[in-house]
């Protein structure tokens, strides 16, 4: 041992430096103007689903901060562009739909899937004038990963694949690509889309939020680490498994290890709707009948995820080959996607969250669109139509128990925030990893250094 | 008056009576046939009354310009006999011609 790791062990005194975020993170204007200029801009961001776009001429649109991308299936492929027409200004396309072109709706100005201006209705009043304009919608990087397609203004810089760095690793053997909407909520929040975002980024919250959760979910200790931009939490230390109690409570809440298992695929396909699935709660049930109560827990919970994995095969929907116990504890449960993504990965199915600035008023730190998305691994063809369901009051409009936990915290956080008595947040830096290193990242791209 | 037949996507078959002069397109919509939009009223810019014509209907009727060849080359259904309805004028040559609408206009 060198000396100072010994003055280290010795001196309780010497502890970590605490990680501080600051307020002016979510509640100020001026950094929420800086975010629209230096980082939505820079970044890549998820635009949509592969499986929205299936034939030539199907689009979706996605806006952030002050832009409105358009992405398309082109003849080769996919093609995105700054969704603007350069005659004054109009935005040329809206939502989502099919178009062999796009057409400008106030003087029908007129660009194919290629960019490029096909029409410009009267051109020769402009005698020439308009010859050495650019006058081809301006392209955008359009590229595909994990089923999502992921877009960048910045027409340099890093390609999708060196941004992502080393997540595919953790996260490609659940071969989210296969996976299809299950539902869609859209949530539009008075709250900054980091608080938003930030409520999905730690398990450290669980206990007090979610106080039903942890009678059957195991221990709930988290532990997180950063992986350059990005960061991921999950339960590595002490592991026990679902079914049982977390340590933090007295006893057992459920002594017959099979119905606590059965409780916590309950509760998340009740309470949740999301990452496991109705398949595997069904599947969940039979060890009621095939296991004896005097099963130890780890059988019960390997018994139930088996019999899931089989529930899927049997299903048609198979099973990600490359998603070992190895891969599946490797990855952890939680992932931040640098800036605005949080995924909760499972083989059945996925949570996917996306948060960004309201787009009416993207200068406003207090508000923002939060898009929480449940996918699932559906046989071919099996997949349902889903509708996005728009929710403007969450105080009104339940989604799920567990999610309602979640955003009843948001408004209190953003509120709270703005008391005098509170400069900076104080993050765990066991279990809190994701939020310091979001900061820290932020804070290079919107500050040029970060403040710590 | 010429009467024109119409084939929407989900096959149903649409007899119009046209009146010579007019636009194909401008029959169409007249008529209600289902997929032929014109969103543009027929100043060839939409690209909304895309249509096909059989081998049999194509030579009744002059070839498109070079404008028309050129917006139709954008076509994500474009194939061969993809014409533009609304630079189609009726005449009685087209009595009992079929035109063949698309899945989708735009």
């Amino acid at each position: 041992m060198r000396i100072e790791e010994m003055m280290m062990a010795t001196n309780p005194k010497q502890s970590l430096p605490l990680n501080k975020i600051s307020t002016e993170n979510y509640l100020s204007r001026e950094f929420a103007r800086a975010e629209n200029e230096h980082l939505w801009g820079k970044v890549w961001l998820v635009a949509g689903r592969v499986e929205e776009l299936k034939e030539v001429g199907d689009f979706l649109t996605f806006n952030v901060a002050n832009e409105s991308i358009v992405v398309a299936l082109g003849k080769d492929g996919l093609v995105a562009y700054h969704n603007v027409c350069p005659h004054r200004g109009r935005r040329l396309a809206e939502g989502c739909g099919r178009a062999s072109q796009f057409r400008c709706r106030y003087h029908g100005w007129s660009f194919n899937l290629d960019g490029k201006n096909t029409q410009v209705l009267d051109r020769q009043d402009w005698d020439g004038a308009l010859d050495d304009e650019r006058l081809d919608l301006w392209p955008v990087r359009v590229d595909t990963w994990a089923g999502f397609i992921w877009i960048c203004m910045d027409t340099e810089g890093e390609s999708l694949a060196e941004y992502l760095e080393t997540m595919p690793e953790y996260l490609d053997p659940f071969e989210l690509e296969e996976m299809r909407f299950r539902w869609k909520v859209e949530l539009h929040l008075g709250v900054n889309w980091k608080v938003a975002l930030e409520a999905f980024m730690e398990g450290y919250h669980v206990a007090a939020t979610h106080p039903q959760l942890i009678t059957v979910s195991g221990n709930d200790y988290t532990q997180s680490y950063a992986h350059g931009k990005h960061a991921h939490f999950g339960y590595w230390k002490d592991v026990q498994p679902l079914g049982t109690s977390s340590p933090r409570l007295a006893g057992n809440v459920y002594p017959d290890a099979r119905e606590g298992v059965v409780e916590f695929f309950r509760q998340i396909e009740e309470d949740l709707n999301a990452i496991q699935t109705d398949r595997d709660f069904a599947a969940a049930k039979k060890i009621m009948d095939i296991l004896p109560p005097d099963v130890d827990a780890m059988t019960a919970m390997g018994t139930a995820i088996e019999l899931g994995r089989q529930a899927a095969i049997d299903d048609g929907t198979n099973y990600p080959e490359g998603l070992t116990y190895e891969a599946l504890g490797k990855a952890g449960s939680d992932w931040h996607i640098f800036p605005n993504c949080v995924t909760l990965p499972y083989f059945d199915g996925a949570l996917w969250y996306r948060a960004r600035p309201d787009k009416s008023e993207p200068d406003n730190p207090d508000k923002c669109l939060f898009e929480i998305w449940s996918l699932k691994r559906y046989a071919p063809g099996k997949e349902p139509k889903v509708e996005t369901r728009v929710i403007t009051d969450p105080t009104k409009e339940s989604v799920c128990l567990i999610l309602d936990q979640d955003i009843a915290n948001l408004t209190e956080v953003q509120a709270g925030m703005k008391s005098s008595k509170f400069a900076y947040a104080r993050p765990n830096p066991v279990q809190e990893m994701e939020l310091i290193n979001f900061h820290k990242t932020l804070e290079r791209y919107v500050l040029g250094q970060s403040r710590n | 008056m010429p009467d024109l037949i119409f084939v929407e996507n989900e096959g149903v078959e649409v007899r119009v009576r046209a009146r010579v002069g007019d636009t194909v397109m401008r029959a169409a919509r007249v008529a209600g046939v289902t997929g032929i939009v014109g969103d543009c009223g027929g100043c060839m810019s939409c690209l909304t009354c895309h249509c096909y014509l059989p081998e049999e209907t194509a030579q009744r009727v002059p070839p498109p310009t070079g404008d028309e060849v050129a917006l139709l080359e954008d076509l994500a259904l474009r194939k061969a006999g993809s014409r533009l309805s609304c630079q189609i004028v009726v005449t009685e040559a087209l009595d009992g011609a079929t035109f063949l609408v698309p899945a989708w206009q735009g």
